[in-house]
Parts: C-alpha cells; sequence; structure tokens
C-alpha cells in the first residue's frame, strides 16, 4: 500500500544568555559538577524564580526571525512530573500564552511549513548513570538554562523537507545571535513525530514520537527507519501504538521507550511565582532593530541590489562570518561582483574544510589589492602574489607591492617632462585646455600612458595636468 | 526596672532600652531563653539557637563602642519553622525535613538581622503550614497560652502562643488563609496578613505561592506595625514583591467601617455574636461610621481556597522527593521508590491529603471544572472587594468563628478544620491585607479576635482604626 | 464522586497504606462535595492576572551573592553530584 508521511516537528534551542533563565547563575558548557547552581536551579525550599530579561528577548527575537507573531501577554507555567533531572519536579515552560505564536519557513521549492508557536522554557539537568552499585549521578549545572522550544505543524512529508527546515533553521538562529545550535553539545535538539495514513487520506495515523536525534545526519536516517518500519507494521495489518521512541545511530535503529504504564498528565498551571509578562509593541520595534538581516533577506538584496548571480548570493550568504566580511568590503571598495569574485574564487579555498574559519585577510587590505588590479595599477597574477605575500607577511599591500618591486612606478618628474613636451610640441592642446578641460584630458592621460606603457598612476597624471596646462 | 518584666516590655521599649544602654542585649535574650525552657511544656518553642548569646554580647559589645545599629538592635525575633536563617535547622515540623539545615537565609531573616535582631529561636507549626491548630507536627501539639487542654491554632500556633506568654516579644509567622489571623485570635495577640506581596517570601518554604505571607505577631498593634515595615519591601528575590509605604501615616479623621451583607446571618449565628455586636456599638460610639457593604460571592471563598492552595501546594512540595535535602527512605532501592517510599513516610497525613487534593484538581478532566474556576472566582472576588472598599475604610468581621476549640477536637475530621478559615480566607484569596487584634473573652474565658479587612496597600488604615478602638475598648 | 486515588497516587508519589484508605476516600470525598459548589458558579472563562512590562524584568548579569552549598543536605552524594539509584532509562 502507499501511504502519506505526516511529519511535525519539536526543536529545541538553547539561548546564548550570559545566566540561567530564572536566576543568575552562570549559563556556560562543561564546568564542574554543580558548581553552577544556586538554591533556585537547584529547587531548594523556599528559593523563587527571577526572569531573565534576554531570554524572553531572545525568544521574541526568533519569532522574529520566522515570521511569527509576538504575544503581549505571555505567561509562564508549570509541567509536572517527576525525574530526577528536574529539581523542582515540574519544568517551568509555557502553554495557553506562549511568547511567539505562528510563524513559518518557505522552503526552496515554495513549499511554506508553518509553525505552531515558539516559547520559552527551561532544560533540565544532567543525569550520568553509573553503575547499579554506585548509581545515577545528578548534576544541575545545565538545570534551569534557558531553552526555545520551536514547535511546527504537521507540514513535512519527507526527510528532505525537515532537513532543509533543520538547515534554516540552525543558520537563522546563529545568524541572530539567538543560539549557537551546537549539535554536538546538545545546544540544539529534534524531536520527530511522525506518521503514516493511506495516500489520499484525510485521517490521520497513529504518531509516534522519536527523540535523542543528535545530528541532521541521524535525523534523516531515523526518519527513513521510522517510515519504514511504520510501513511495515501496516502493510501487515497491524497497529502503530502511540509512543517514544529512542534513536541509537550506532545501530542505525530506533527503540520504543518503556510505555509508561499510566498516561502522562502534566497538570501545567500558570506559575505564581512568575508574573505575567507584558511586551510592547515599542519593546518588538527595539528589539528587531537590534536584528541583523537575515540570510534570507541577504540573498535577496545582494541579487537585487548588488546585481550578484543567485550563485554567489547563496555563497556569500552561506555563514553570517563570510556575509558580513563581504558586506563591510563592498563598503570600503564599491565593487560588488568584483569583491563576490575574489572572496568565492580566492579566499574561501584558503579556508576549505575548516568549520569556524576567518579570512587570513582584513577586508582593508583585500580591498586595496582589488582596487590595485582595477585601477590597472598591477594585473590579476600579481595581485595574487600580492595577495599570498599579504597573507605570509601582515604587511599592508602598498607597502609590500613597493618592497617587491610589483608597480614600476614612473615618477613624478617623468611624467612632468612628458606634459611639458607634449605641451611645447602641440599647441592646440593647449588652446583646448583652456576652452574646455574636460574634453582634452583624456587625450592627455592617454599620450602619458602611451609613452610609460601605461605604467604611469592616471590619478596622479590628471592632477599634474592642471598644474602644466 | 526589674528584670522579670521584659516580657510586658513592647519590641520598641526593648530596643530602645538596649540602644541607650539601659539594658544589655544579652540580659534580655537569657531572659526569654530561660523562660522558653519554662515554658517548654506548651511545645510553642522548637528550639532556641545556639548563638543568640553569642550574636547578643556582640551587638552590646557594639553599641558600648558607639557604632551604629539598626531599628531591632538586640532584640530576639522568634520566626517560624518554615522560615529559612543560614546555618541552622529548619524543618517545617515535618519528619521530612527533620535534619535540614538551612544553606542560605531568607530575605526577612537578612532584613531582620541587618536591623541587629537576634533570629532568637524557631516556632512550633502544622506541617508544612497546613492546618488550623498545630497539631500536625512532629514535635507535638502545640498548647494555648491560656488553657492547656486547648488548642494553640495555626499554622503558626508556635509564634502566637510565644508571643502570648511572653517568651519572645515578636514571632514571625506566615498566613496563607488565617495561619497568623487564627492563632493571634486564639492567643490574644495582634497578627496581620499584610497585602500580597508587601513581604519577600524568598527563603520560606511555600505552601501555596499565591497567598503566602509573612508577617509578625506582636502583643500591640504599635509593634505589629513597627516591626511590619522593617520587614516590608520590594525584593530582588521576589518577582510578586511590592513596594509599600509605611512611612506615611493615615490622616483620616473619620472612618467608615463596612459589615459584609452576606456574613450578617453567619455572624449572627455564632456563640460570640454578642461580643461582636458590642464592639460594633462600642464603634459607634467612638463615632466610627458603619455602612452595610456586599461582597457577593464571599463565603465562596473557602471552595476557592480549598482548590487553589492544594493545587498550588501539590506542585510546590513536589520537589521533596528524597533526591536533594529531605530524608530518603531507607527501604528504597528504585527511584520510584526513593520517591513514593521518602515522600510517603516523609509526608504527614493532612499534606499528604491536600497533595492528592491539588493533584486531583489540576489533573486532566478536572482542571477547568475546579482550577480554572477557582481561579477566575479569585480574579472576581478581587473586583467585589475593590468595589466594597469604595465604600467603606475597612470591613469588620470576627477573625474566627469561636474560640480556640479542644485539642483532638477537629484534627479526626479535615472538613470541620477546613470551616475555621471561613472569615480568614477571603483577604488571602483577594490578596487584601487584614488585622486581627484581640477585642474580647469568649465564654470559656478565652480570647478572640476582631478582624479588619482593608484594601490592598492600606495597612495603615487599618492600624489606625485598630488602634483608636483598641484604645476605646480592649487594652493589653 | 468517585475519585481515582491510584491515579492519584500515582500524579502525587505516594501511597497511602491499605488500611487508610477508606477512612483517606471518605475525608477526601466530604471535601470535594464541598468544593464542588464551585463548579456550578457561572464565571466568565478568561482571567488574566496583572502583568510585569518585558523592561522590568531581570538584567541577564552573572551574579553570585553568597555562594551557597547546594549539596549540604544532600541524603546521598558523590563526586559533586547527588545520587539516586539507577536510572533505568
Amino acid at each position: 500500500m502507499e501511504y502519506d508521511v505526516v511529519i511535525g516537528l519539536e526543536i529545541h534551542a538553547e539561548l546564548k544568555t550570559k545566566t540561567k533563565v530564572f536566576c543568575s547563575c552562570k549559563n556556560e558548557f562543561g564546568a564542574k559538577p554543580n558548581a553552577n547552581t544556586c538554591p533556585v536551579c537547584t529547587g531548594m525550599p523556599g528559593a523563587l524564580p527571577i526572569i531573565n530579561r534576554h531570554a524572553v528577548e531572545l525568544c521574541i527575537k526568533a519569532g522574529l526571525c520566522f515570521g511569527c507573531s509576538i504575544s503581549e501577554y505571555a505567561v509562564m507555567e508549570r509541567k509536572n512530573y517527576f525525574y530526577p533531572d528536574l529539581a523542582k519536579a515540574y519544568q517551568i515552560s509555557q502553554m495557553v500564552h506562549p511568547i511567539c505564536i505562528g510563524g513559518g519557513i518557505e522552503l526552496k521549492s515554495g513549499k511554506l511549513m508553518r509553525l505552531n508557536r515558539i516559547h520559552l522554557e527551561e532544560d533540565a539537568g544532567k543525569l550520568t548513570h553509573i553503575s547499579r552499585a554506585v548509581g545515577t549521578l545528578v548534576d544541575y549545572n545545565r538545570g534551569g538554562t534557558p531553552l526555545i522550544e520551536i514547535v511546527t505543524e504537521p507540514d513535512f512529508s519527507t526527510a528532505e523537507e525537515v532537513d532543509e527546515f533543520l538547515k534554516r533553521v540552525r543558520e537563522s538562529l546563529i545568524y541572530a545571535g539567538i543560539a549557537d545550535c551546537k549539535m554536538e553539545e546538545g545546544g540544539m535538539r529534534c524531536d520527530v513525530n511522525l506518521s503514516l495514513k493511506p495516500k489520499g487520506s484525510q485521517v490521520l495515523g497513529t504518531r509516534t514520537e522519536m527523540k535523542n536525534l543528535n545530528s541532521f545526519k541521524s535525523v534523516t536516517r531515523a526518519i527513513e527507519y521510522e517510515i519504514k518500519r511504520q510501513e511495515e507494521i501496516l502493510d501487515e495489518g497491524g497497529k502503530i501504538i502511540q509512543e517514544t521512541r529512542k534513536w541509537d545511530d550506532a545501530k542505525g535503529k530506533n527503540l520504543s521507550m518503556r510505555t509508561k504504564e499510566q498516561a502522562q498528565d502534566y497538570r501545567y498551571f500558570p506559575d505564581p511565582d512568575i508574573l505575567p509578562i507584558s511586551i510592547s509593541k515599542s519593546d518588538v520595534e527595539r528589539i528587531k532593530e537590534e536584528m541583523p538581516m537575515l540570510p534570507e533577506d541577504r540573498r535577496k538584496r545582494y541579487v537585487e541590489e548588488f546585481g550578484l548571480p543567485e550563485y554567489d548570493a547563496a555563497i556569500l550568504t552561506s555563514s553570517k562570518y563570510v556575509s558580513d566580511y563581504f558586506e563591510k568590503c563592498v563598503k570600503i571598495f564599491d565593487s560588488p561582483k568584483k569583491i563576490s569574485n575574489w572572496i568565492m574564487v580566492d579566499l574561501l579555498k584558503l579556508v576549505k574544510e575548516q568549520e569556524d574559519f576567518v579570512f587570513p585577510i582584513s577586508e582593508e587590505d583585500l580591498c586595496e589589492i582589488i582596487k590595485m588590479v582595477e585601477e590597472k595599477i598591477i594585473n590579476k597574477t600579481v595581485g595574487l602574489q600580492l595577495l599570498d605575500a599579504v597573507i605570509k607577511t601582515g604587511k599592508k599591500p602598498s607597502v609590500l607591492a613597493k618592497e617587491m618591486n610589483l608597480i614600476v612606478t614612473i615618477s613624478e618628474k617623468q611624467i612632468l617632462l612628458l606634459l611639458q613636451k607634449l605641451k611645447s610640441e602641440n599647441a592646440k592642446v593647449s588652446e583646448d585646455y583652456a576652452k574646455e578641460p574636460q574634453k582634452v584630458v583624456g587625450f592627455i592621460v592617454g599620450y602619458v600612458m602611451k609613452n610609460t606603457a601605461g605604467k604611469a598612476n592616471a590619478e596622479l597624471v590628471k592632477s599634474l595636468i592642471q598644474k602644466v596646462f | 526596672m526589674m528584670k522579670a518584666e521584659f516580657d510586658k516590655m513592647t519590641v520598641r521599649e526593648l530596643a530602645k532600652g538596649i540602644k541607650s544602654q539601659k539594658y544589655k542585649s544579652e540580659e534580655i535574650v537569657r531572659f526569654f531563653a530561660e523562660k522558653c525552657e519554662k515554658f517548654a511544656k506548651f511545645n510553642a518553642i522548637i528550639e532556641v539557637f545556639d548563638d543568640v548569646f553569642e550574636k547578643a554580647r556582640s551587638i552590646d559589645e557594639k553599641i558600648a563602642r558607639g557604632e551604629k545599629v539598626g531599628k531591632l538592635a538586640g532584640v530576639p525575633v522568634a520566626i517560624k519553622d518554615n522560615i529559612l536563617c543560614k546555618g541552622k535547622k529548619m524543618s517545617c515540623a515535618s519528619k521530612f525535613m527533620k535534619d535540614f539545615v538551612a544553606p542560605f537565609s531568607s530575605t526577612i531573616v537578612n532584613k531582620l538581622e541587618s536591623e541587629d535582631a537576634i533570629i532568637f529561636a524557631r516556632t512550633n507549626m502544622d506541617e508544612f503550614a497546613m492546618g488550623g491548630s498545630t497539631e500536625n507536627t512532629i514535635y507535638g501539639p502545640c498548647k494555648n497560652a491560656f488553657d492547656e487542654s486547648r488548642v494553640a491554632g495555626g499554622s503558626s500556633g508556635g509564634s502566637a502562643v510565644a508571643v502570648a506568654l511572653g517568651l519572645c516579644p515578636v514571632a514571625i509567622g506566615t498566613d496563607t488563609g488565617g495561619s497568623i489571623r487564627q492563632p493571634s485570635s486564639f492567643n490574644g495577640v495582634v497578627g496581620i496578613k499584610p497585602t500580597y506581596g508587601t513581604v519577600s517570601r524568598y527563603g520560606i518554604v511555600a505552601f501555596a505561592s499565591s497567598t503566602d505571607q509573612a508577617s509578625p505577631i506582636t502583643r500591640t498593634i504599635a509593634d505589629s506595625e513597627f516591626v511590619l515595615s522593617i520587614l516590608a519591601g520590594k525584593d530582588e528575590h521576589d518577582m510578586t514583591t511590592i513596594d509599600s509605604d509605611f512611612e506615611k501615616a493615615s490622616t483620616k479623621k473619620k472612618y467608615i467601617i463596612g459589615l459584609c451583607k452576606e456574613l450578617a446571618e453567619k455572624i449572627k449565628s455564632l456563640p460570640e455574636y454578642p461580643h461582636f455586636k458590642a464592639a460594633v456599638e462600642k464603634m459607634k460610639q467612638e463615632s466610627f461610621d458603619f455602612v452595610e457593604v456586599s461582597v457577593p460571592h464571599i463565603l465562596n471563598s473557602l471552595a476557592c481556597y480549598y482548590i487553589l492552595t492544594p493545587a498550588e501546594a501539590a506542585s510546590n512540595l513536589a520537589r521533596f522527593d528524597g533526591v536533594k535535602y529531605t530524608s530518603r527512605s531507607a527501604s528504597a532501592r528504585t527511584l520510584e521508590e526513593v520517591f513514593v517510599k521518602s515522600r510517603s513516610e516523609g509526608f504527614g497525613k493532612e499534606v499528604q491529603r491536600r497533595i492528592m487534593l491539588g493533584n486531583f484538581v489540576l489533573s486532566s478532566g478536572y482542571f477547568d471544572a475546579y482550577y480554572k474556576k477557582a481561579k477566575a472566582l479569585q480574579q472576581l472576588l478581587k473586583k467585589e472587594f475593590a468595589a466594597a472598599f469604595e465604600k467603606c475604610d475597612c470591613i469588620l468581621t470576627p477573625t474566627t468563628p469561636g474560640e480556640a476549640f479542644e485539642i483532638g477536637g477537629k484534627i479526626k475530621d479535615p472538613l470541620s478544620m477546613y470551616l475555621e478559615d471561613l472569615f480568614t480566607v477571603p483577604a488571602s484569596i483577594s490578596g487584601i491585607p487584614a488585622l486581627s487584634v484581640p477585642y474580647a473573652k469568649g465564654e470559656h474565658g478565652l480570647p478572640l479576635g476582631l478582624q479588619f479587612m482593608g484594601s490592598a496597600g492600606s495597612e495603615k488604615v487599618l492600624y489606625d482604626i485598630a488602634k483608636k478602638f483598641e484604645g476605646g475598648c480592649y487594652g493589653i | 464522586m468517585k475519585v481515582d486515588l491510584k491515579h492519584l497516587e500515582y500524579l502525587s508519589k505516594l501511597k497511602i497504606e491499605d488500611g487508610e484508605k477508606e477512612k483517606f476516600e471518605a475525608d477526601f470525598v466530604k471535601i470535594l462535595d464541598f468544593v464542588d459548589e464551585i463548579t456550578k458558579l457561572d464565571l466568565p472563562e478568561e482571567y488574566k492576572a496583572k502583568a510585569v512590562p518585558l523592561s522590568e524584568l531581570r538584567a541577564d548579569e552573572v551574579q553570585i551573592v553568597e555562594p551557597c552549598d547546594t549539596l549540604l543536605n544532600a541524603p546521598k552524594k558523590k563526586d559533586g553530584c547527588f545520587v539516586t539509584p539507577l536510572v533505568v532509562e
């Protein structure tokens, strides 16, 4: 039988704040167990949560990235369940009044993947399972660090769509400085809800929820695996059990997580310790102004405003660093296509395969070299030699060009001699210059160039013409 | 002055005496510590802290050196056993927390200490502040200061009895639905439940977050006002705190007292009604004006309270799970056993009942009918009270339906115990201030309290009215 | 009013002893019957509590007012961690 696949996502991302979401403990990865804890994040009796403004602002920012509407009234609620990684035996999260509602991302195919909401919540602590004799160790360093949860509508039907969507989410969150999304540190996690229904059917099938997906690759593999697993069960006339399944990346399969004998009942209710938050239009405007242009918007701008090909625009916006670098260059030297060529062809190959790379040359120096080539002071081959030399020595291009004798400079005196020679030999030039200088400047410069094999500095020539004529 | 009279002095008299070096803080602290020992059978005081003499000496030295000291310099202050004071034991009168040592101090302890008060002792209470008699406690039932066969009231019974017996000049209690006012009424002392948010809850073990408030129990109204003004104020550790103005005195010359229409029948049916009626008559002569006001849903407050507070308590007390700071059941082998056995062995019956009640009203299928309804009713009650206070400066009721009842009298029947809170719960649910002052003695010769409820932030008005009334009708 | 005691025990992580179940349930039902009056009231659905403006929330600055030994009262600890029996996931 043929099936339609229905997939919805729940994406968690750790917010880039200095402190935790409800206390002033450091939000950092890798500290000694319980070093970053206080009465609040260990759920000590008498401790009370104090909400971090920046965490709320980052959640709003995430909403603005994906076109959500921002609530004017947001409420933190308690999600109650017992587990040792949850110090208070409830997680502070959001239910009825989340910070961001709706929104979506349009995939390259033009298909819109809708968001249901983005809300703010706290992360749980870390459990380390040692042995039966020792037991499980509980470390609350991560407890109370801020997370956003992005909940999508069940709009996905393939692993490819999910992959493209996740990459776009990650790119935007990093771009806007909301989250680092380091998947290997658990900085971004994705749960996949998946069900099948007979092709064309309106009735949704029973879904499973998959957890422990720690990389883009494992998300794709897990989805493909789960589609196949459900297909096989349904084809044999079996029933899908609504359950949570844990992905085992090493084995390439998922396993049912012990179904609880009792149905979960989280008993959400507004946290009486935390006042509801009112978010004004001017708050949202202020946060909007702080937002960098997102990759999608930058791509559009590069094509429409700078006249770059789509291909260039896509590569230049592939990381925030590269597009920031590119835009700074354009500000220094307004020749986007030329700069784009240099970055794409000559700079990116220098940092190939590196992750968090930095180009080995400053925007100013690169622009100086490009300018020299464009003004034909040097040719492109010499320009590349110069680039190499700047990277190696760290000296300024102009300094190096002289040191390396890359420019055969025609001296001012030589130009002056040539100009005087022209003046004495050709009286008409002087007459014409006196009447309409701009008409003959070109001719004079050309004359000098012809007699210096093009090695004279055109600007210098122009300024000297004024003196002589 | 004879040292035996420290227990007859007000907080301000003691503070003044210490500051002027008329008395030493150390002799005062020693006096009260000895008295606590003598009156141990009342089970009001759980422990006098062991560093009090040393602390008192250092205050005395500070004063002798002429250094500047705080408003409560050298004055012993007792705290209820659910208030954290760093390095001191705190148990909520529960077996579950018997050995707990506070790893940090509550904001109110910090405030008291920054005024150089001596955190003197911890007082008995109903376990986790749930109860109205101070019988639900591992330290033995606290006895009424006027009759040892009767209850202290609760949950801040230890604090009220300690002050009534003169074991300390002031004790801090907490009030969630009447837990300061009711025992104050039973023991002839002054207790106030301030406007919600007046006193920081940071470092006080939460029972019901949206109605919990701490405040002083004292022998005089002026002391209550004085100590509350020290405890009050916005706290960066408690989002729900508010700024309150205790500096500005009420300037009103003539007050209008409201009598709630919906409570009239209930009050008339009480055995203490003649006393209440006499008080009203007296006040009329004292040139208070009276007016009938309406709070249409006031009689539903109790039901509302017994839905909202257990719901919050169920969640607040879930953190006591045998993993982080409570005792752990010795027979627990698995994680589930750590949770279930530790909690079942650790919590007393009443606490377990409220947790289950709270989880019932929050659970799927009942949430809308109970919790959401109660929340909506709470909003409505706030509005109804606000409307009533357009017409009057305060609403007058008895604090309790009667005198202190007998020990063991209601403990077996939880609902009868809950009904004790009839007059105190409306102010808790609505977040408004309510002051209880002693005004008469009942048929068994036990004290009765009169309750003054006011609009949010009107503590000064309530104190002023009560002072005028106290002066006329009942002196301590 | 019927109460699913088992479910409440599960949610509460409590176990009422067998000998006490009957009395517990009777008291419980009595209290529920008492608070039941609320379900019959005609009240507005939505309630909105007083909110605090975003700008007044805590600034994102690390602040360690006073170091606190969060493991002080742990019934069992090891290597700076709280310890529970081995959790089987």
